[in-house]
């Protein structure tokens, strides 16, 4: 999974949010490493819709535009999981490794 | 509310097909408001990138091609229908002298296999349609039935050179193309017939033999070579599909190359570097996009 997919999906793991806050999360959620572009924002889910990893949950009209707000499916929240576990394991392999004992080096004698 | 820079975003929106923009566009430009800067009266440079990046997508139908994993098979339907499209049109540059002048001026064909040209041409276009809609059984039987036509209308006596020749390896390729596609079974757009535009659009800027009376080659086949490099980064299957259509003049330029007397021909070597020279850059490019294109 791509990195603004994650954090995308991330944002939606506490409810539904709509574009402009999914762009603000994923922005808090990710340090300020993902800023989305609201048409790179759209592009990601339309495709995660086709997917069936997040669908619409609600509409509402603010100062005359839609406003849709987005949630993650069943589907979606597992891979999201599942991706979560993998990127711990792969972390776990360096955050837990055990000092290795100190090698001695040993230096060459070369005979007279 | 910036009124300027509503209108700006409101401009750039119109770049997407008026299907989504009725469906989406209130809702894209409310978010491009609320995400804006305060006091900007201008759209910040990668916002315009991505809105003309997506609506680019939007427009050739990549999020649904490669949605559930689908970016392969999508990749080759498309290359096969180019690949059909090259060969109808090629048919078609050679049925129409048959048709105009030895049927409707001379009233006589000149010889009688000549009608395969005409005939290859109207099953071609079924094979296409059907194909595009998505009947891939019956269009890998009608694109056989399109390639024995051809070969009959180019004299079945001279079969043994037929590989050398610039229109025979279009349908064996999108035959091969197509096979898997009976198992997979990737999704079809809408509007699948907009491939016969295709056709014409193929005539001029390919090899044909319309290319005797309308001098645009190589230039037309380098403007669709460099189109395709960067058509590629929005959608990895053009690059791929155009990789595809300059397989078939390299794999008749081989055969033409180890013909006896051809051999060491620098003009036909030439050719084939120039062909390679997109094609392999294509291949590459269109191939790590579409692992990219993952979720």
């Amino acid at each position: 999974m791509r990195q603004p997919t994650y954090f995308i999906l991330a944002s939606l793991q506490d409810g539904p949010l709509h574009g402009y806050a999914i762009i603000s999360h994923a922005d808090d959620l990710s340090g300020g490493q993902v800023k989305l572009a609201t048409g790179t924002l759209y592009a990601a889910l339309d495709r995660l819709t086709g997917e069936g990893h997040v669908r619409v949950a609600d509409e509402e009209v603010v100062n005359g535009r839609a406003r849709r707000y987005y949630e993650l499916t069943p589907q979606g929240r597992a891979g999201l999981h599942a991706e979560a576990e993998r990127l711990a394991a792969a972390a776990r392999i360096v955050t837990e490794r055990r000092p290795a004992a100190k090698r001695r080096v040993r230096s060459k004698v070369v005979p007279a | 509310v910036n009124h300027r820079l509503e209108r700006c975003y409101a401009r750039l929106l119109r770049l997407y097909p008026a299907a989504y923009r009725r469906e989406r566009g209130a809702e894209i430009l409310g978010t491009l408001l609320d995400a804006a800067d305060a006091g900007r009266d201008h759209p910040p440079r990668r916002e315009v990138a991505a809105l003309v990046v997506g609506a680019l997508r939007a427009r050739l139908g990549t999020a649904a091609a490669f949605s559930t994993g689908r970016g392969y098979p999508a990749t080759l339907r498309v290359a096969a229908l180019a690949l059909v499209c090259h060969a109808v049109a090629s048919a078609g540059s050679h049925a129409g002298p048959v048709v105009f002048r030895e049927l409707l001026i001379d009233r006589q064909l000149m010889f009688v296999w000549d009608i395969g040209y005409p005939l290859a041409f109207l099953t071609g276009i079924g094979a296409l349609l059907l194909l595009a809609r998505g009947s891939y059984r019956l269009g890998v039987g009608l694109v056989a039935v399109t390639f024995g036509l051809q070969q009959w209308a180019q004299g079945l006596q001279n079969l043994r050179f037929h590989p050398a020749y610039p229109d025979f390896w279009q349908l064996p390729l999108a035959l091969a193309l197509m096979l898997p596609l009976v198992w997979l079974r990737p999704a079809v757009p809408n509007q699948s017939w907009r491939w016969l535009f295709g056709i014409p659009i193929a005539l001029v800027v390919l090899p044909t033999q319309l290319n005797e009376i309308l001098p645009v080659q190589p230039f037309a086949l380098w403007a669709v070579g460099i189109v395709a490099l960067l058509l590629s980064m929005v959608d990895p299957r053009v690059g791929i599909a155009v990789a595809a259509l300059l397989l078939a003049p390299i794999l008749s330029l081989l055969g033409f190359y180890y013909l006896p007397g051809e051999v060491g021909d620098p003009f036909v070597a030439m050719t084939l570097l120039t062909y390679a020279t997109f094609a392999v850059p294509l291949i590459a490019v269109g191939a790590a996009l579409i692992r990219r294109m993952r979720l």
